[in-house]
């Protein structure tokens, strides 16, 4: 039996600090203009919609669908349980919000376009990744 | 009007060196090799050389990404310049020619040695083994939205 390898984390900035860490309380963080709703990813505190710079971090409903998905087979690091799939999901919220994550609790084979998603975090050290799982309705 | 600044310049002379895993010479050595073939190619003496390029410059990490950059190679050729520039915000290698480009049609320069070297299959023998990253080290940037996700390779874009 053998662990998977541990994942690359990302330094944490006063940027994406709630994107990495409100996971811990099972909360998906993306930033949203204060004015005008607009959300911003990757975060940044300026709305390129209103020219706001009241951009915060607002809790998402973690559901979305995937945009677009690659099933990885080869396993570039020692260890690296293969197939995985990356994507991209877009949160319900916008359309333009993509982000990148595993899918996981769901076959490779049998992840579709389109496919509804919702946020499930895994931790690692002081960061809560945001992975997305099938929505099982 | 739109002028095409590449249409008045030319790749006058190409030069490689011995490419390997576990090389026995220097990063630099081999960029000499290269960068005195393409002189040679192109007709030159390292006299007419007034301009350096290379993307995406020194990368002093050991990883052998970048291992030279302009200084090192101009040192090493005893090269005088008018223009050098070696950065990574440039569209990969071709920013390097692209820059050169630039520099040609603005007058600062009329030979430009452009180059590039890797050292990555020889630097993970001596070195660490991830090109990118050394083991537990934290990925910054704009990179650092997908590197958890297992990105070595996948195209999402
Ligand atoms: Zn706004």
């Amino acid at each position: 039996m053998t662990q998977a390898p541990v994942r690359i984390l990302p330094v944490v900035d006063r940027d994406s600090e709630a994107f990495w860490t409100w996971g811990r309380d099972g909360k998906l963080a993306v930033h949203r203009c204060a004015d005008c709703d607009y959300f911003v990813h990757p975060p940044v505190p300026f709305c390129p919609k209103c020219d706001s710079r009241d951009v915060v971090p607002h809790a998402v409903t973690g559901r979305g669908r995937v945009v677009t998905f690659t099933v990885n087979h080869k396993s570039w690091v020692p260890d690296l349980p293969v197939p995985y799939v990356l994507a991209l999901v877009a949160i319900e919220e916008q359309d333009d919000v993509r982000i990148p994550c595993n899918i996981v609790d769901c076959a490779p084979q049998d992840v579709i376009f389109d496919m509804p998603v919702e946020v499930v975090f895994e931790r690692v050290e002081d960061v809560w990744i945001p992975l997305f799982r099938p929505v099982h309705s | 009007m739109t002028r095409f600044a590449e249409k008045n310049t030319a790749i006058t002379g190409v030069g490689m060196s011995e490419v390997s895993r576990g090389a026995t010479r220097s990063a630099l050595a081999l960029t000499v090799d290269a960068a005195l073939e393409a002189i040679a190619d192109a007709g030159l003496n390292r006299a007419d050389i007034d301009g350096i390029a290379t993307w995406p410059g020194e990368r002093a990490d050991g990883s052998g990404f970048s291992p030279v950059g302009c200084a090192a190679l101009q040192d090493a050729l005893r090269l005088e310049v008018g223009w050098y520039g070696g950065g990574g915000e440039a569209p990969g290698q071709y920013g390097a020619v692209f820059n050169a480009i630039g520099a040609i049609a603005a007058g600062l320069c009329r030979n430009v040695l452009i180059f590039r070297t890797m050292y990555e299959a020889t630097a993970r023998k001596s070195s660490y083994a991830n090109s990118l990253l050394r083991e537990g080290q934290r990925q910054t940037g704009p990179f650092s939205w997908y590197a958890p996700y297992y990105t070595y390779a996948a195209a999402l874009h």
